[in-house]
């Protein structure tokens, strides 16, 4: 199927679903859910604050687990997962520390705390994986770079549950057990659909990124063989 | 309105919502721009390629 002479693949149909996913999460967070008794109107942040933490999680953990491929498979096609998906873990990262820091000022008094576990660990995570694209982009393309980003990727992830049990493993006073998993605070269904359909539309939409992102790295190589190829003759 | 943590205004709500839509879509067009530049110095290359091939043939 066309209209402009190119073929419709499943990535365009990802795209598309994604992005009414998108809008349909952003009426549910918007006009359905209730205004929180507390918060009040603040608490809706919580549906892309939460979605974009826990997407950012998954991507990173993809990092891993594409980068123990790479060092056990040796192709070329785990490592370009890991990069994909390490750019889009700091995307998805960048966006709940941003949106955290917007939902802290008028709730917390403060853009940001240095005291709380959980905005600390998860500055770490980020900053560790601005590392490993920093390796990635500053490192010759080869094996050698992709053997070594593959360690960090796999090192790295620990700062991914660290990020995530951080509200366990230290007292906190700012950062709640999540409402979610909380016994005394169980959250009513109107909390929990547009919860977990902006999950799904976030998660639509890294599954959209990643392939239209894979695509630019597979182009990208095939730029540095050319390159390679024309300056040997 | 006001309560304990301050005005219900909805400001730092849509500025929250806004900076993810805009974010978004500041990406794909970052990627897509990426992608066309790639390509075209692909095609670029393998033109000038199909020209040295030409040029050495013709000479040949």
């Amino acid at each position: 199927m066309s209209l402009t002479g190119r073929r419709f693949t499943v990535t365009d149909a990802i795209g598309i679903a994604a992005f009414l996913a998108m809008l349909i999460a952003l009426y549910l967070a918007i006009v359905e859910s209730p205004i929180e008794r507390v918060q009040g109107i603040h608490q809706k942040i919580f549906y892309i604050h939460v979605p974009t933490a826990l997407v950012g999680y998954i991507a990173f953990g993809v990092v891993a687990f594409a980068s123990i491929m790479y060092v056990w498979k040796r192709t070329d096609r785990w490592d370009r997962v890991a990069v994909a998906s390490a750019e889009l873990g700091v995307l998805f990262t960048t966006l709940m520390l941003a949106t955290g820091s917007i939902w802290g000022r008028p709730v917390w008094g403060a853009w940001w705390d240095w005291t709380d576990a959980r905005l600390v660990t998860s500055l770490v995570m980020w900053l560790v994986y601005v590392a490993y694209l920093m390796f990635r982009s500053l490192g010759e393309s080869g094996p050698g770079t992709y053997r070594s980003a593959a360690v960090i990727g796999i090192l790295g992830f620990v700062s991914v549950p660290l990020s995530y049990f951080s509200i366990w493993l230290w007292t906190n006073i700012l950062h709640p057990v999540p409402t979610l998993q909380s016994s005394t605070d169980r959250p009513e269904g109107s909390i929990l659909v547009p919860f977990l359909f902006g999950m799904l539309a976030f998660t639509l939409l890294y599954v959209y990124l990643m392939s239209f992102r894979m695509r630019v790295e597979e182009s990208q190589r095939e730029l540095n063989e050319l390159r390679a190829a024309q300056e040997a003759s | 309105m006001e309560n304990d943590f301050g005005d219900f205004s909805p400001i730092f709500v849509f500025v929250a919502y806004a900076a993810v839509w805009i974010v978004f879509f500041a990406y794909l067009y970052y990627v897509a721009r990426r992608q066309s530049d790639i390509r075209s110095q692909i095609d670029a290359l393998k033109e000038s390629e199909r020209e040295d091939e030409d040029s050495a043939e013709s000479n040949g």
